[in-house]
């Protein structure tokens, strides 16, 4: 199914204009999956090291508004990304690096839900400026660093691995 | 461009470029990556909130990631001097190249200035927040520096090198 998905993506117009269609595409979607890359690791990761304790003069619901951002520079990733993804799709389904970082990115999802079913976000919240965040709060912090890098890690090693090497 | 030549044929060089395990260029390139994220990430995340996103954040608590960003600085630093050497008669005679450091100096002068519209005396209820036009250029230089950077991949000399991949696709 995927295959079949990949092949029909490949013959739409949305691909031709990808690889090479609009020369200028390719590089302005790096350009912007980068920025959004910065925007996401940098405005959810210092959530993160507040969580872990660093910082711990901001009160944790103070971060609420700042969100917002960390989810737009997911979303510019999430868009650039299906654009890459559309220009030849096989370079990536047939990469193990690109199934690792969707993986990465599912885990990086499925940490961020169960902050919520948990109740976590609800104790989180509760906590002052000079307190201690709950230890689930750093387990789940601290699993969201790693991940994001790995992602990155992921990312950057697209060009490497079951590739040039 | 002799010494040019000189550089891309020191020891280390070869190994960034030649030797042809992921622990070379692709380590190095990922902890560029790395960098950039914790710099320009926690740059804009300050910057956003002085110019005034989410005031629910005190702005003195945020002065303690300059240390992790000095941390990120430095990392780039090395890293990027390390890219360079391998590829240094393609980087160093591409403007792209000047561009981006041009930027990337700005940006981290209005960063490192920024730092002091931070401290509690300046964060009096009431008062006019300062650092809002170095907030804006910090953003700006930022994204700046890193479209220049992209795009040293595409302007300009782009090294031929099979090593020194830093596209994917077209």
């Amino acid at each position: 199914m995927v295959h079949a998905f990949g092949t029909w993506l490949h013959g739409t117009s949305l691909s031709w204009a990808m690889s090479g269609g609009y020369p200028w595409l390719w590089p302005a979607c790096e350009t912007l999956h980068f920025i959004g890359l910065a925007l996401l690791v940098g405005v959810a990761g210092l959530l993160d090291l507040r969580m872990i304790g660093m910082a711990k003069g901001i009160p944790l619901a103070g971060f609420d508004r700042l969100m917002p951002w960390a989810i737009a520079g997911f979303a510019i990733n999430a868009v650039t990304g299906f654009l890459f993804f559309s220009g030849d799709p096989f370079q990536y389904l047939n990469n193990v690096a690109f199934w690792m970082k969707m993986l990465f990115i599912a885990l990086a999802g499925l940490n961020v839900l169960l902050f919520y079913v948990t109740g976590l976000h609800r104790r989180v919240h509760a906590t002052g400026a000079g307190e201690d965040a709950p230890t689930g709060a750093r387990i789940v912090g601290a699993v969201s660093l790693f991940l994001w890098i790995g992602v990155m890690y992921w990312g950057r090693m697209l060009p490497f691995i079951g590739n040039a090497f | 461009m002799d010494f040019l030549v000189w550089v891309e044929n020191w020891p280390f060089s070869i190994w960034v470029r030649e030797s042809g395990t992921l622990l070379a260029y692709p380590t190095i390139l990922f902890l560029h990556t790395v960098g950039l994220s914790i710099v320009v990430g926690i740059s804009a995340a300050i910057a956003l909130r002085v110019l005034g996103v989410a005031r629910a954040i005190p702005l003195p608590p945020l002065a303690s990631f300059y240390r992790l960003l000095w941390a990120g600085f430095w990392v780039n630093a090395l890293s990027g001097a390390a890219l360079l050497a391998a590829d240094a008669t393609t980087k160093l005679t591409n403007p792209v190249f000047y561009i981006k450091m041009a930027c990337v100096a700005l940006a981290m002068f209005a960063t490192v200035r920024l730092r002091r519209s931070l401290s509690a005396r300046l964060n009096q209820v009431g008062a006019r927040e300062p650092g809002r036009f170095l907030a804006a250029a910090s953003l700006a230089l930022w994204v700046g520096a890193v479209t220049a950077g992209r795009l040293m991949a595409y302007i300009g000399p782009v090294s031929g090198a099979p090593g020194l991949t830093n596209k994917f696709g077209r």
